[in-house]
């Protein structure tokens, strides 16, 4: 079976349809499980009273089980319980799976950190929580980097996982126009390859990025 | 001496590393313009009697008063502020400017005012001949511009009371001078200061006292030419004789 141009061409517009659906949804998990991992990884560092153990148990839970599971189970759990649409769902299934691998990433980045860093903050008069946040955490993420760029491109390829709970991403079209044009290398290569572009993208600007604070760093050495 | 002038007060202060005590029954006044020198061999109690003083390490037994003040978990972070700490390892902090390890503790903890402080900053480095590493980041340092900095840090705080764990210990030999001339510059502008150090040529010529700890007591506790010169102690004499000479 060969790429079909034909069908490439004319289901092109829905592709990109779904491309904005995934993107939107990737960059939405993306920020929120960065965000859910720093806090719970900040949690489990500090082995926070009456907590951590809660954060610990499910940080274990939802990196040992699929994530398929843990969306159908959210997805049907919840579904019945309250009026959320799968979009919250599909969202919240990504934060609470990717956002555990990622507690464990700064976990492990805020441990590495030398204890006399703490020790200075505390001497000075930081709180615990200051300590934190002004030192602590913009260190060990600064060590991290590309394990987070490792878990970025892994929440990018998840959010094909919620075409499970009818959202009309990128895998979900691929489906739809392999079943209509019994066209599958046309379908999946098409998709494959935005994902592929996609990442690219958000390697480009990372690549950016460091390059930017690279020259800022050297900027303040001259 | 009056008491009015008794900035810290140690009183029956007891540590324990589980079973081992590392601090006995220590109890020690330090007044205002003293420059207390602690030494003696390693393991004797020296640097967790220092960091004791700012809740660096739990005390077990005892109570420490700082202007007449019980100082408890509570008052400990105002506490904090007024006393200055100097590390063995510099610790500054790796994710700013040294711009910012500067003013950070002014401005967010003392709400001072941004330009004003990175004024004083400036005055601080040139003063202490590093004006011109404002903008560079602790990595592209050396040894002892670190410390100089680390220095300049909690004086930007504008400390009652100097703490100073090792401050040469992982220098280079050359870099240790330049560290020691900025305490020697502390010393002339009246800083109260607690230093531990091996340096003990540079003790004897700031110190004001010197404490000579061992096996977790103070076994020698004098004014510095008198504990140079006629303390009648073994082990003491030991001690210098050794470090003395080497």
């Amino acid at each position: 079976m060969e790429f079909n141009w034909r069908v490439f061409e004319e289901t092109l517009p829905d592709f990109l349809n779904a491309t904005a659906v995934t993107v939107r949804y990737a960059v939405i998990a993306i920020i929120l499980a960065i965000i859910w991992g720093i806090i719970i990884g900040s949690i489990n560092y500090r082995k926070v009273k009456g907590i951590w153990r809660v954060t610990s148990a499910y940080v274990c839970f939802f990196r040992e089980t699929p994530l398929l599971v843990q969306i159908y189970f959210l997805f049907f759990g919840l579904a019945r319980l309250t009026e959320v649409n799968a979009g919250v769902i599909g969202v919240l299934a990504l934060v609470l799976n990717d956002g555990a691998f990622i507690a464990e990433i700064v976990r492990g980045g805020l441990q590495s950190i030398d204890k006399g860093q703490e020790e200075a903050a505390y001497a000075m008069g930081f709180s615990k929580l200051q300590t934190l946040v002004h030192f602590l955490i913009p260190q060990a993420m600064s060590k991290v980097q590309d394990s987070i760029m490792n878990m970025v491109s892994i929440i990018i390829k998840d959010t094909s996982l919620l075409m499970w709970i009818t959202i009309t991403e990128l895998t979900y079209m691929a489906h739809r126009v392999n079943s209509k044009y019994w066209q599958p290398m046309t379908a999946y290569l098409t998709a494959a390859a935005i994902y592929m572009i996609i990442y690219l993208i958000v390697m480009g600007i990372k690549k950016l990025l460091d390059r930017r604070s690279k020259k800022r760093n050297e900027l303040s050495k001259s | 001496m009056n008491d009015k002038n008794v900035v810290l007060s140690l009183q029956h202060i007891t540590k324990k590393f589980g079973k081992l005590t590392v601090l006995d029954d220590m109890s020690l006044d330090v007044h205002e313009h003293e420059i207390v020198v602690l030494c003696g061999p390693s393991g004797g109690g020296k640097s967790t009697l220092l960091r004791t003083i700012n809740g660096l390490e739990k005390i077990n037994g005892g109570e420490i008063y700082y202007r007449g003040n019980l100082v408890t978990h509570k008052t400990i972070k105002d506490v904090r502020s007024h006393i200055g700490m100097v590390f063995q390892s510099f610790n500054l902090f790796e994710n700013l400017t040294v711009r910012d390890n500067l003013i950070i503790a002014p401005t967010k903890l003392q709400k001072k005012n941004k330009e004003e402080t990175i004024k004083k900053a400036q005055e601080y480095l040139d003063t202490f001949g590093i004006g011109d590493k404002m903008d560079s980041y602790p990595h592209q340092l050396s040894g002892g511009q670190k410390q100089r900095v680390a220095i300049v840090r909690s004086m930007m705080m504008e400390p009652d009371v100097m703490l100073f764990d090792e401050p040469t210990s992982a220098l280079d030999p050359e870099m240790i001078k330049e560290v020691l001339d900025a305490i020697r510059r502390l010393a002339k502008m009246g800083m109260t200061m607690i230093i531990v150090t091996h340096e003990i040529g540079f003790a004897r010529e700031v110190a004001s006292r010197m404490l000579f700890l061992e096996k977790a007591k103070i076994r020698v506790d004098a004014p510095t030419e008198e504990f140079f010169t006629s303390v009648e102690d073994e082990r003491l004499k030991q001690f210098l004789s050794v470090i003395l000479k080497h």
